[in-house]
């Protein structure tokens, strides 16, 4: 039951954070989108998408954490994602840096175990 | 009817960027469908996180732990915080559209639908609603068939392999899609601030650094950007 209620309040969160912006969408600060604020929130995303990346990949460990433990498979992620970042710069070919990253990470899981 | 009013050009052109911009929410969905059967959820809970939050952080949460109960609620507010971000980049660019036809869209507000949206943004904004409908609505049922055939394969495909290949589905998708904001240096080095700034940051900020962390960086770029402004306007 616990867990229907968390996938429910979950669920009403992730409406009200979606639709909230949406009743101010006609405030100048908004409207603006050369505007401090909107820049604000539109760095502060980007910034959001790059902390979620950290802590999906590399387990949420602080950096003191990361340092001590480092294994090849970590040094493996950090290079495959800043080759994903480039071809996608070089090729704008989102599926092919995708795939190649991820086939790369796969090969590489399947060497190193 | 709906044919006149809805411009069937940007629609398509949505679809077809849904590819580039969703394929990996096959991989993903797969996976959460898979992990939602390992973890012993139903058919039901794992499929309503897919149908009613459809945010995939939150999901893999939701169904790798899930027995830790109210514990989850910071994180599952916090994780929810970042949709406030992109709705509001969003929002000042379809206001013209009613409110009923935001709130039926708003569950296909996510990263990959937003990066998306404000790809196209750089170099045009006719009919922005519709491509995000065009864009979100294959994204979000493919989403959802994925999660069921993952749930149904679940037990076979269960192994530590698929788990650490899994791990790395969301980043690979995440940094590809912040390479198309290329040479928009501002978000990209707000992205990659966000990479860096984790590791760090988190030892300041704890618990709550998912939180903080990119409101300090979004208000250092802005800072930064508006102080090199200044510089120009008296150069100048």
């Amino acid at each position: 039951m616990t867990l229907w209620l968390l996938i429910v309040f979950s669920a009403l969160c992730a409406f009200v954070f979606r639709g909230l912006p949406f009743v101010f969408k006609n405030s100048a600060a908004l409207s603006q989108t050369e505007g401090s604020l909107y820049r604000f929130i539109s760095y502060s995303a980007q910034a959001m998408l790059g902390v979620i990346v950290y802590d999906t990949a590399f387990d949420k460990r602080d950096a003191l954490s990361l340092v001590h433990e480092f294994q090849t498979l970590d040094g493996v992620k950090l290079v495959l994602l800043s080759l994903a970042f480039v071809v996608v710069i070089k090729t704008k070919r989102m599926l092919l840096s995708f795939f190649a990253s991820l086939l790369a990470y796969l090969a590489a899981l399947l060497y190193l175990h | 009817m709906i044919a006149k009013s809805f411009p069937r050009r940007v629609f398509k052109e949505g679809v077809r960027d849904a590819i580039t911009f969703g394929i990996a929410f096959v991989f993903l969905y797969l996976s959460i469908g898979i992990l939602g059967a390992t973890q012993a959820l139903s058919w039901g809970q794992t499929l309503a996180t897919t149908l009613f939050i459809f945010s995939t952080p939150l999901q893999f949460l939701l169904v790798q732990h899930p027995n830790d109960g109210w514990l989850l609620i910071p994180v599952i507010l916090v994780l929810n915080a970042r949709f406030v971000l992109l709705s509001a980049a969003i929002a000042p660019h379809i206001r013209e559209t009613s409110t009923a036809k935001i709130t039926a869209s708003l569950i296909l507000i996510t990263p990959s639908v937003f990066t998306a949206f404000v790809t196209r943004l750089k170099h045009r904004n006719d009919h922005s609603f519709t491509y995000m409908i065009g864009v979100g609505l294959p994204i979000f049922v493919v989403s959802i068939i994925c999660t069921c055939i993952g749930f149904m394969a679940g037990e076979h495909l269960a192994s530590p392999f698929v788990y650490a290949a899994m791990a790395m589905l969301l980043p690979l998708q995440f940094t590809a899609l912040a390479g198309k904001h290329w040479p928009h240096y501002a978000e990209l080095s707000s992205y990659w601030l966000g990479f860096i700034g984790a590791p760090l940051l988190v030892l300041i900020f704890k618990d709550y650094s998912l939180l903080l962390t990119p409101f300090v960086i979004g208000a250092a770029m802005v800072l930064v950007e508006n102080r090199r402004k200044a510089r120009e306007t008296k150069a100048s």
